[in-house]
């Protein structure tokens, strides 16, 4: 069937519809395939190479005990992954590292939300942007200077919290990075308050998403705003929130921060399961096992990706 | 007109559809090179472009010399030594450059020696700043790196203490570095606050450091401390103290003879010095931070922490240095800042030129101690340095260096570090730690 249209000259031409579309030849379509090849091609051989190969290359490690530095490499079978089941420090690291990812988790999510929230409603009234902007800073800052940054806040004697507690006449400053009990919460609050502006940012989008009617409708039936936020808001901000979950479980991999702050210490507290196989990799030269280790840490986070994401679809539909 | 400008037109269109075909085709192509280029070229042979390639198939009059970060900050001169030297040497080129973040994970460096050597292609022709126990024992482990007694000269060989040729000797009787600095162990003291809290005089024993930080703890002000040090370092407090306390400091495989009763000594004092340190003592030179910020009364660290501490404002006459405390011996530890040269290396006998003329001269050593607060290896210089370096040379001239292995970084450092926190912090016993660190340390083999 075909229909007029104008063209942008004023003429007439004629339109061919779907039902009418004369199929292309088997060459045409196959070099219109191979253009498209030849597009992905280079992701393709990229990925494998930086990405496919080396992960295939780790996996493969796990079945020997290889040194490095002796340059010895022995089959030892699932012998690394028996190991690593009964290493005693595969389960106190995994805990300090779950540990951490709620901490880090709660002390992310929650001042995200409350401060996303009062930037949407700002955002008619106040320049928003000039908010977004001062909360996303700490994300784009160098991870060193992050850190030099927070050891200096936490010092418990010249530190910045130590000034504060003087100012309010406490007895003494908590030692924020030398009390095995408070080391991790501080390193998860640090690390908090470095990727807040993030966490805003995906909460601002959810907002975004939210109908305004919604809110007017309740807030015309007597609504108040502490029930709109928790009746309105956060069930359709629900997609969002596991979102940002998902996103936050790389904290899992933990390696940096206690290594540059803590070394693992005081007592193993801030020893992470990331730092631990780092250490087997690169002090003990334990190649095979620290790969174990690697592997092992994706498997957890992909079932633990696996059930989030799952959720996450349950509220989208 | 109309139809003019129909023709125009699709001619434009027809121009459009055929270039974007062609430029669709080129970019793809070119896209799969990129990738395509770069296997071949690492699958293909290296091009011989000279000797900056690093090659050690032949002889070079270009010296590749490289050292860690930390060297830029202490003497940044480093650059001229490398004129200077070619002002001295026809036809020598010498390249002098920092490694690039290297010094926080020695490790990296370590893997990243490994494979150059492996390959036969070192990137260095002479790596300045490491310690023995640190960097160059797992490189000479894995003989990445040469041998170098044959080739330091005999008038700088002869004149090299004993305890300082037992820190770059390895257990196979080759001497694997060129040491060229020494930090050394010491003792010092805020006098102002000493004299605030009734102290005439520093103490000269452990036993004395320990009765006075124990008095003396009551009458500091608030967020004063008595004694400050790295003490979950074990090169920083417990071998300071071990050395002093008893003949044999380390054990027959090379790590710290913590089974020697001295050990359980050495901890029952750290633990009580530990828990009178400043709270931050367990982030690695902080401590160091509260004394220069006039907070601590005594600490033990090395001579560059009294330059530092004159640098962040105590001033001269405020400051107190001694050597080591004492015990049975007179004693401390250090570590030396050695050269290291690539095994098969050909332009080893011009790197080791280059550190003796470099550092060991006459300019070179007083560049060293006026410029770096450094102290050098050789046994007759006293008289060069300044009168607060005196009597650490003197200590290092009878010290007790770790060995020339690498028990500290595959177990000592760590579990040290650990164990030592447990007690300090949480109330291990002095017993227990000690048992724990024999469990890990004898271990321990080459």
């Amino acid at each position: 069937m075909d229909t007029a249209t104008t063209t942008p000259g004023g003429a007439m031409k004629p339109v061919t519809t779907t039902s009418g579309a004369r199929k292309p030849d088997a060459g045409r379509r196959f070099k219109r395939a191979l253009t498209g090849y030849l597009f992905v091609a280079p992701v393709v051989v990229l990925m494998g190479v930086f990405v496919f190969y080396p992960l295939a290359q780790t996996v493969y490690l796990t079945f020997f005990d290889y040194s490095f530095l002796a340059d010895t490499q022995e089959f030892v079978g699932v012998d690394n992954y028996v190991e690593w089941a009964q290493d005693p420090m595969t389960w106190q690291t995994l805990w300090v590292s779950v540990k951490f990812f709620l901490y880090y988790v709660l002390g992310s999510m929650v001042p995200g939300l409350v401060i996303a929230i009062m930037i949407d409603r700002l955002a008619t009234t106040y320049a928003p942007s000039v908010y977004r902007t001062i909360f996303y800073f700490p994300v784009v800052l160098p991870a060193a200077i992050v850190f030099s940054m927070w050891l200096w806040i936490y010092d418990p004697t010249l530190g910045m919290f130590a000034h504060l507690s003087d100012t309010v006449g406490a007895d003494s400053s908590p030692n924020w990075l030398g009390d095995p009990d408070l080391a991790l919460p501080s390193l998860a609050i640090m690390n908090s308050w470095r990727f807040l502006g993030e966490t805003v940012i995906f909460f601002l989008i959810g907002l975004a998403a939210i109908p305004r009617d919604y809110v007017e409708a309740a807030r015309t039936d007597g609504a108040g705003e502490v029930k709109i936020v928790v009746r309105i808001i956060i069930p359709l901000l629900m997609p969002f929130i596991f979102l940002v979950f998902v996103l936050r479980l790389r904290a899992l991999e933990l390696v940096t921060e206690p290594l540059f702050m803590t070394q693992g210490g005081p007592v193993d507290a801030t020893r992470t399961y990331g730092l631990e196989a780092y250490e087997l990799f690169h002090n003990q030269d334990r190649i095979g096992y620290a790969d174990t280790w690697f592997v092992l840490l994706a498997v957890i986070s992909l079932v633990t990706a696996g059930f989030a994401s799952r959720r996450l679809r349950s509220y989208q539909t | 007109m109309t139809t003019t400008h129909r023709s125009s037109r699709a001619e434009f269109a027809a121009d459009t559809t055929l270039s974007r075909r062609r430029f669709l085709r080129a970019s793809a192509a070119a896209g799969l090179s990129v990738p395509a280029m770069g296997m071949l070229s690492a699958c293909g042979e290296d091009s011989d472009d000279g000797p900056s390639a690093g090659g050690s198939g032949g002889s070079s009059s270009t010296l590749r010399v490289i050292h860690l970060p930390w060297m830029e900050n202490v003497a940044p001169w480093l650059p001229d030594l490398g004129t200077q030297f070619e002002e001295n040497n026809t036809g020598v080129s010498v390249d002098v450059s920092p490694l690039a973040s290297a010094e926080g994970n020695p490790q990296a460096l370590i893997q990243k020696f490994t494979l150059e050597s492996r390959k036969d292609e070192p990137s260095f022709d002479v790596l300045l700043g490491p310690t023995p126990f640190s960097l160059a024992a797992p490189l000479a482990k894995a003989e990445v790196i040469a041998p170098i007694g044959d080739l330091i000269p005999d008038d700088i060989l002869s004149r090299m203490p004993d305890s300082i040729l037992s820190e770059v000797t390895g257990p196979d009787g080759n001497i694997w570095c060129f040491p060229f600095w020494q930090d050394v162990m010491g003792f010092l003291y805020n006098k102002t606050l000493m004299s605030e809290v009734g102290l005439d005089q520093p103490p000269a024993t452990w036993e004395e450091l320990h009765a006075q930080a124990q008095s003396i703890a009551p009458e500091l002000p608030k967020d004063t401390y008595a004694y400050g040090a790295d003490w979950n370092w074990v090169t920083r407090m417990f071998l300071p103290m071990l050395v002093t306390m008893t003949d044999t400091p380390y054990a027959e495989n090379g790590t710290p003879n913590v089974a020697d009763p001295a050990a359980l000594e050495a901890l029952r004092m750290l633990k009580d010095l530990g828990q009178a340190s400043p709270p931050n003592s367990t982030t690695e030179l902080a401590s160091a931070e509260v004394f220069q910020a006039g907070k601590v009364v005594m600490e033990t660290y090395w001579q560059p922490q009294y330059l530092r501490a004159q640098e962040a404002g105590l001033g001269e006459d405020e400051l107190g240095f001694s050597g080591n405390l004492g015990g049975q011996r007179n004693s401390t530890v250090f570590w030396s800042t050695v050269a290291l040269i690539p095994a098969n290396s050909k332009n080893a006998e011009l790197a080791v030129k280059f550190v003796t003329d470099g550092f060991l001269s006459d300019d070179g050593i007083q560049q060293s101690i006026e410029d770096a607060g450094r102290f050098l290896p050789l046994n007759d210089i006293e008289d060069r340095f300044p009168d607060w370096m005196k009597p650490l040379y003197q200590q290092m001239l009878e010290g007790s260096p770790l060995p020339l292995n690498d028990s500290f970084v595959t177990v000592v450092k760590d579990t040290f570090q650990t164990e030592a926190e447990r007690m300090v912090i949480e109330d291990q016993s002095p017993e227990d730690t000690q048992q724990k660190l024999i469990d890990a340390f004898s271990a321990y083999a080459w």
